[in-house]
């Protein structure tokens, strides 16, 4: 009882934290450019931080011990494995040129990009909706999360823990804008690397030692330690390919490079970035491997959720303290408010900022618009998660591998290849969102099913590249190639 | 770089992608396997202006990680314990690729970084 009230005061003090945070930020704002990219100051430690932990979301460290213990080491395979590389890549391909477009032309969203790239208004219009689709379709899967962990943490029901928790982080948020989510993110990076190694040592030493693990593992069933195993080897690489290119097609990670202060931040946010990622990877493998190596001993019963694993772990006294747990469980909630909040600006930005200006409607007061729609944002998807089940699904839809297949192309390529065009960009934009609607609707309400091998977001995101190409060779414009030159003259190309 | 450079290795990842797309369509889990860490080479190749003094790193950290995934590859239809407790291919991931991408693409980037910043300087453009 004494550690559980340890727990409940520990993740108040947190509560406080953020909200602290929020509105010493909220004192600093004093335009736009604050609310949506932090007024560009920030270092590399802050924003290599803050990346990694807006893109390890709870579905990184709860959904994947729950893979994990399912499926064994499979999980790695399919993706966390080499989100490493990713990163590498992001860094490289982004890096140094959206930096330094960031500070010449005001570019604060990823459709502002889109506009000075292109200067096509419907390529422009169709990357404003697909952010705003996107970020009310991945908070509405953080809010879900968080009724699940503040119900843990609390005792307290779903819906009541959901509201609590969207309510927290709109504060911290709409009071301090980007500045306050990335300075959030990094206490909240931080304390996910903490909790991820505590739980991988408490998860693997009480179930017997790394090697003994594996080896209770390897006799029950060679399954789990070999790629031979549930899921087909072509469905792993599918989701390897969509999560390691994905990255750097990802909103929350294409943000993070408009909001440095100069390109020497970008030397070390690789490795930063990378060791982090690994360490809270660590997470999912030491509570899914362990969980299953304690059903097969006969210490638990076999799971009849295999999503709940981290949260049976966490919940059964018998296995961890309950006080580690109460921090660890805390550590959760840092990683779903982190990508939580990147998501409300950048969805904010997209109304207020992107669909105004693509519509040439001129937003005189953008801070306060920027606050106003951070609120809808939230609203949004607390209505959508909670209150609307049958939305949810479609929401699904626009997430990860929408984004990858949708924007890498148009954003990453179009960085570097002259030959990209306006054309292309809206066609494969429109068609990555669709072909992810059309198959999640499709296969939902069981008008097909897919070979178990068939990885829909693994298929969109590399058909998505290689649509924006091939349309980019047919619609060869002079204009864009003269947009291309402008931006990036200089001699360098 | 030249337009026509980036171009050619344009139309290399296209060849790269579409392969991967057979791959993962027709369930040929090898032609969607190894163009990964070749396709990885190809963007970071498009990205850097000047490869003058960086060339060797990039070779290197490239050549480690094709290697790796050859070695990984090798394994993938295997079963077994014997490397760390891990099947062949799990265990090169999980004890070699796995910290290899967390700590050498850092490594990597940053050389190459200093490296090029130099000459960035030089020519004062992006």
């Amino acid at each position: 009882m004494q550690g559980h009230a340890i727990v409940v005061a520990v993740t108040v003090l947190y509560f406080v934290i953020m909200i602290v945070i929020g509105f010493w930020a909220n004192k600093r704002m004093k335009s736009a450019k604050d609310f949506l990219v932090a007024g560009q100051s920030l270092g590399f430690f802050v924003m290599a931080i803050a990346t990694f932990s807006s893109i390890q979301s709870g579905w990184g460290m709860v959904g994947s011990s729950g893979t994990t213990y399912a499926w064994g080491m499979q999980t790695l395979i399919m993706g966390a494995g080499s989100v490493g590389l990713g990163f590498c890549m992001s860094w490289f391909l982004l890096g140094k040129r959206l930096q330094k477009l960031a500070e010449k032309y005001e570019v604060y969203s990823v459709p502002d990009y889109i506009k000075i790239r292109y200067g096509s208004r419907a390529a422009h219009i169709v990357m404003s909706i697909a952010m705003l689709l996107g970020s009310v379709g991945y908070m509405t899967s953080q809010i879900t999360a968080l009724g699940l962990i503040m119900g843990l943490l609390f005792g307290i029901p779903f819906i009541t823990g959901a509201w609590i928790g969207a309510i927290i982080v709109a504060v911290y948020t709409v009071a301090g804008g980007m500045l306050a989510a990335v300075w959030t993110d990094l206490i909240q990076g931080v304390m996910m690397v903490v909790v991820s190694i505590v739980i991988f040592g408490t998860a693997v030493s009480g179930a017997g030692g790394w090697s003994n693990m594996l080896d209770t593992l390897g006799v029950n069933n060679l399954q789990y330690v070999s790629i031979l195993g549930v899921m087909p080897i072509t469905w792993l690489l599918a989701n390897m390919i969509m999560i390691t290119f994905g990255i750097a097609g990802q909103p929350h990670m294409i943000t993070k490079f408009l909001m440095l202060r100069d390109s020497k931040q970008l030397k070390w946010g690789v490795l930063v970035c990378s060791v982090a990622y690994a360490v809270t990877t660590l997470f999912s493998i030491g509570v899914g491997l362990a969980m299953r190596a304690y059903v097969i001993k006969g210490t638990i019963p076999a799971l009849k959720n295999v999503d709940s694993a981290a949260t049976e772990y966490l919940g059964n006294a018998d296995l961890v303290h309950p006080m580690i747990a109460g921090i660890a469980l805390a550590g959760l909630l840092a990683a779903i408010m982190s990508s939580a909040s990147s998501y409300i600006t950048i969805g904010a930005s997209s109304i207020m900022r992107d669909l105004a200006s693509a519509f040439n409607i001129t937003v005189k007061r953008e801070l306060f618009w920027g606050r106003i729609y951070s609120v809808v944002v939230v609203l949004l998807s607390i209505l959508f998660g909670l209150y609307l089940d049958q939305i949810i699904f479609i929401l699904g839809a626009f997430g990860w591998a929408a984004f990858a297949g949708a924007t890498f192309g148009p954003i990453v390529l179009s960085l570097y290849w002259r030959r990209a065009t306006g054309i292309a960009t809206t066609i494969s934009i429109s068609v990555g969102l669709l072909f992810n609607l059309i198959a999640t609707i499709l296969t939902a309400k069981g008008f097909f099913s897919l070979p178990k091998y068939l990885a829909v977001g693994g298929v969109s995101v590399v058909l998505g590249i290689v649509l924006f190409i091939l349309i980019s060779y047919v619609t060869r414009s002079v204009k864009d190639e003269e947009k291309f030159d402008q931006l990036f003259a200089g001699g360098e190309q | 770089m030249k337009h026509k450079v980036i171009d050619t290795i344009v139309f290399c990842i296209l060849v790269l992608l579409i392969l991967m797309l057979v791959g993962l369509v027709f369930d040929i889990w090898y032609i969607a396997y190894y163009p990964i860490p070749l396709l990885a080479a190809a963007l970071v190749l498009m990205s850097v202006n000047k490869w003058k003094g960086v060339l060797p790193s990039f070779i290197i950290f490239f050549g480690i990680l094709l290697f790796l995934f050859i070695w990984a590859g090798i394994g993938m239809t295997s079963q077994g314990n014997g490397f760390g407790g891990l099947s062949l291919s799990v265990g090169v991931f999980f004890y070699l690729i796995w910290p290899f991408i967390s700590i050498f693409s850092g490594l990597f980037y940053a050389y190459v970084y200093e490296k090029t910043s130099k000459e960035d300087g030089r020519s004062q453009s992006i």
